[in-house]
C-alpha cells in the first residue's frame, strides 16, 4: 500500500481512510490478519500512537476486530464492507457535485455530462 | 566508575606515550650497539652519520616525551572535557570528581613513567651490568645510611613534597582552564589570565604571611620557644610537613573550585 | 515512575546580557515523540544542552524522571548532539565497548545489528568513516540505549532524503511506550508524520505545545503550515 497524506486534515483520519480504501479495493481481504501497529506505523512512516488511534477508531466502527492474543483482523462482515463502499461512493459523488457547481454546472448539467462521458467510455 | 574512566584515559593517552617509549628504547639500544662498534675503530661514513644522528634523535625523543607530557596535561582537560568531546564525557553517568581525578592520575603516572623511561634509556647507553649492580648497591647503602641516622622521614617527606607541588601545579592549570571556559568567546585567553591571577594571589598570600610573621614579635618568640631544644631532624620534619600541608591545601582548594565550576557553571558551547 | 519523563519549571538562561531562554516551563509525558520546533537561534539547542547538563540555567529546575540533572539523569537521557563529538581515533568497536562500560542500559547486540544493516565494520576507525556514516554511528549509539528520554538535536539537518528516512524509520522502530523522544528541527514537513506533539519555540520562549492532530483539527492546516503562519517574518 502506498501511503500519502494531505496537509489539512488530521493524520489519524487520513490513515483510517486509506485503510478503508485498502479493504474496499480488496487489497486486504475480509478476515485477514493485519500487521502489528508498529509494523504498520513503520510502513506508513507515521507515529505509532497515531496509527494506534486510527486502529482503535476503525475497531469502534467495526471494520476491524481484535482477538485477545493474536492481533487484529479485517471484519468478515461483507455487508458492512459494502455499506462503507457505498458511503464513500456517496461522499465522492457529493464532493464532485460541489466542485462542478463551482464551474457553474447545476446538478442536472452535471448528471447530463456524466451520462455523456459514461456513454463515450462504453463506446470505446 | 573511576577505574573505567582511567581505562579510557590511559587508552587515549597510551597510544601517544607507548610508541614514544618504544622509540626511545630502540634508539638507546642502537646507540649502545653503535658505541660498541666505534670502540672497535670502525671509522666509515655510515658510522659518522650514525654518530651524529643517533644522539640527536635520542635527545629529541627525551625532550619530546616531556613536552608531550606537558601538552597532554592541558590537551586532555581542554579538548576532552571542555571541547566537543566534552559532550560525551559530561553526559556519562559519572561524577565530575571522577573526571578530574582520571585526568590528574593519568598525568602523574605518565610523568613518572617518562622519568623512568629516560633513566632506563641513559642506563642502556652508558652502563654495564656491573655498573648497574654497583649503583643499586650504592643507592641501597645511601638509603640505609639516611634512615639509619634518622633522616629517613625527611627523605620520604621530600618525595611527598615534590608530588604535592606537582599535583597542585596540575590542579592550578585545571582550575585556570575551568575558569577560562566560563567565557563564551575567549576561553584560552581567560584561562591564561586566570593562571596568572591565581599565582599572583598565592604569591601575595605568602608575602602577607611572611610580612605578618615578621611583624609579630610575640609569634616569633613563641616559635623560637617551641623549637628550642629540638633536634635538627625534628625541625626539618616540621618545616617539611608545613610545606606539604601548604601545597596539599592549595591542591584541595583548586580541586574543589574546579569541581564546582564544572558542575554548577559548565558552559559547553 | 513520575508522571512526566521531563519536567522543566521556569528556566531562565542568559549568555552575558543576552537572554537565550525566558521562563521556560515544559512537561513531557512518556511514550511520545515530540518535535521541538523553532527557527535557527530560537533556543532549541540551548534547551537540550540544559537538560544534558552541558549548560547550567540561571534559575529554574529541570527534572528527568524525577531526578535533577547529574549522574542519575545522565543514565536516563540518551543525547544526540548537533555535531560530531566522538574521539576520532577510536574504532567503532572501542566506542561500543565504552558505551557498554558506562551505560548499563546500552544494548550492544542491538547496536551491532544496526551497524551490520548499514554495512559498516566494527573495526573501522571513526576517522575513516564518511560524514554520513559517522552521523549514523552516533544515531546507533543513541538509539541502542534503553533510555527514558531521547534528545535528538537536529538529526535531519543537512542529510540526504535516504538518510533522513533511515533516521525517522529508526526512531519509529525503536518506539517504546515508556520512553519519549524529543527531536529538534526547523525542517518540520519532513518529520511531521512521526510526531505526537509539537512544541514551538521562538526567541527563547515556548509559544505552543499541542498534539499534531490537534493542530490539524483546530487550525485546518499542517504543523508546517501553521508554523509558517506563526513565524511569518
Amino acid at each position: 500500500m502506498i501511503w500519502s497524506f494531505k496537509e489539512d486534515r488530521p493524520i489519524y483520519s487520513q490513515l483510517m481512510d486509506q485503510i478503508k480504501l485498502g479493504i474496499i479495493s480488496g487489497e486486504w481481504l475480509p478476515g485477514t490478519k493485519l500487521p502489528s501497529v508498529r509494523e504498520l506505523a513503520q510502513e506508513a512512516g507515521v507515529n505509532p500512537n497515531t496509527m494506534q488511534r486510527a486502529m482503535a477508531d476503525l475497531e469502534r466502527e467495526g471494520l476491524v476486530y481484535s482477538k485477545r492474543t493474536s492481533g487484529r483482523y479485517i471484519t468478515e462482515d461483507e455487508a458492512m464492507i459494502d455499506k462503507i463502499r457505498s458511503d464513500i461512493a456517496v461522499e465522492n459523488i457529493n464532493n464532485f457535485i460541489e466542485s462542478m457547481k463551482k464551474l457553474g454546472y447545476t446538478p442536472q448539467d452535471t448528471l447530463n455530462a456524466v451520462v455523456k462521458a459514461v456513454e463515450e467510455v462504453e463506446e470505446v | 566508575m573511576l577505574s573505567k574512566l582511567l581505562k579510557y584515559e590511559f587508552k587515549a593517552t597510551g597510544r601517544i606515550f607507548l610508541p614514544l617509549y618504544g622509540a626511545l628504547l630502540i634508539i638507546s639500544v642502537l646507540e649502545r650497539i653503535y658505541m660498541g662498534f666505534t670502540t672497535n675503530h670502525m671509522d666509515t661514513i655510515v658510522s659518522t652519520i650514525l654518530g651524529a644522528i643517533l644522539p640527536t634523535l635520542f635527545g629529541a625523543i627525551i625532550v619530546a616525551m616531556f613536552v608531550v607530557t606537558f601538552i597532554m596535561m592541558i590537551q586532555r582537560f581542554y579538548k576532552n572535557l571542555l571541547g566537543r568531546e566534552g559532550y560525551l564525557m559530561f553526559t556519562l553517568p559519572v561524577s565530575t570528581s571522577g573526571l578530574i581525578w582520571s585526568k590528574l592520575i593519568a598525568v602523574v603516572v605518565w610523568t613518572i613513567l617518562s622519568i623512568i623511561a629516560a633513566v632506563l634509556a641513559f642506563g642502556i647507553i652508558f652502563l654495564n651490568m656491573s655498573d648497574v649492580s654497583a649503583i643499586f648497591g650504592q643507592v641501597g647503602d645511601l638509603v640505609c645510611k639516611v634512615f639509619g641516622i634518622g633522616w629517613g622521614g625527611a627523605a620520604v617527606e621530600a618525595v611527598i613534597l615534590i608530588l604535592a607541588i606537582f599535583v597542585s601545579g596540575i590542579l592550578c592549570v585545571y582550575l585556570s582552564l575551568a575558569i577560562g571556559q566560563l567565557s563564551s568567546k575567549r576561553k584560552i585567553l581567560c584561562a591564561v589570565g586566570a593562571y596568572i591571577g591565581i599565582n599572583v594571589i598565592i604569591n601575595n598570600v605568602i608575602l602577607a604571611i611572611i610580612a605578618g610573621i615578621g611583624d609579630m614579635e610575640l609569634f616569633q618568640n613563641a616559635v623560637a620557644a617551641a623549637l628550642h631544644g629540638m633536634s635538627e631532624i625534628q625541625i626539618t620534619n616540621i618545616v617539611m610537613i608545613g610545606f606539604i600541608l601548604f601545597f596539599v591545601i592549595q591542591a584541595v582548594v583548586y580541586f574543589l573550585i574546579t569541581r564546582y565550576l564544572l558542575t554548577k557553571k559548565l558552559n559547553l558551547e | 515512575m513520575t508522571e512526566f519523563v521531563l519536567d522543566i519549571k521556569n528556566i531562565n538562561k542568559s549568555y552575558g546580557k543576552k537572554n537565550a531562554l525566558t521562563n521556560i516551563s515544559l512537561s513531557l509525558e512518556r511514550g511520545k515523540i515530540i518535535g521541538l520546533l523553532g527557527p535557527n537561534g530560537s533556543g532549541k539547542t540551548t534547551l537540550i544542552k540544559l537538560i544534558n547538563g552541558l549548560l547550567t540555567p540561571n534559575s529554574g529546575e529541570i527534572l528527568v524522571d524525577g531526578n535533577p540533572i547529574g549522574k542519575d539523569s545522565h543514565i536516563d537521557v540518551s543525547y544526540l548532539p548537533d555535531k560530531t563529538y566522538l574521539p576520532d581515533w577510536m574504532k567503532v568497536s572501542d566506542i561500543f565497548m565504552m558505551f557498554s562500560d558506562f551505560y548499563s542500559n546500552f544494548d550492544i547486540e542491538k547496536a551491532r545489528d544496526m551497524l551490520r544493516r548499514l554495512n559498516i565494520n566494527e573495526s573501522d576507525r571513526l576517522k575513516t568513516l564518511s560524514k554520513g556514516n559517522k552521523e549514523k554511528v552516533q544515531l546507533i549509539l543513541v538509539m541502542s540505549r534503553n533510555a527514558k528520554l531521547y534528545l535528538l538535536d537536529e538529526p535531519i539537518g543537512g542529510v540526504d532524503p535516504a538518510a533522513r528516512d533511515y533516521i525517522l524509520n529508526t526512531i519509529i522502530t525503536n518506539y517504546n511506550p515508556d520512553a519519549s523522544v524529543v527531536i529538534s528541527t526547523h525542517l518540520i514537513s519532513d518529520i511531521e508524520k512521526v510526531l505526537d506533539e509539537a512544541v514551538f519555540i521562538n526567541n527563547g520562549e515556548i509559544v505552543l505545545h499541542e498534539s499534531v492532530d490537534g493542530i490539524r483539527e483546530n487550525y485546518g492546516t499542517s504543523v508546517d503550515g501553521y508554523f509558517r503562519e506563526v513565524f511569518r517574518c
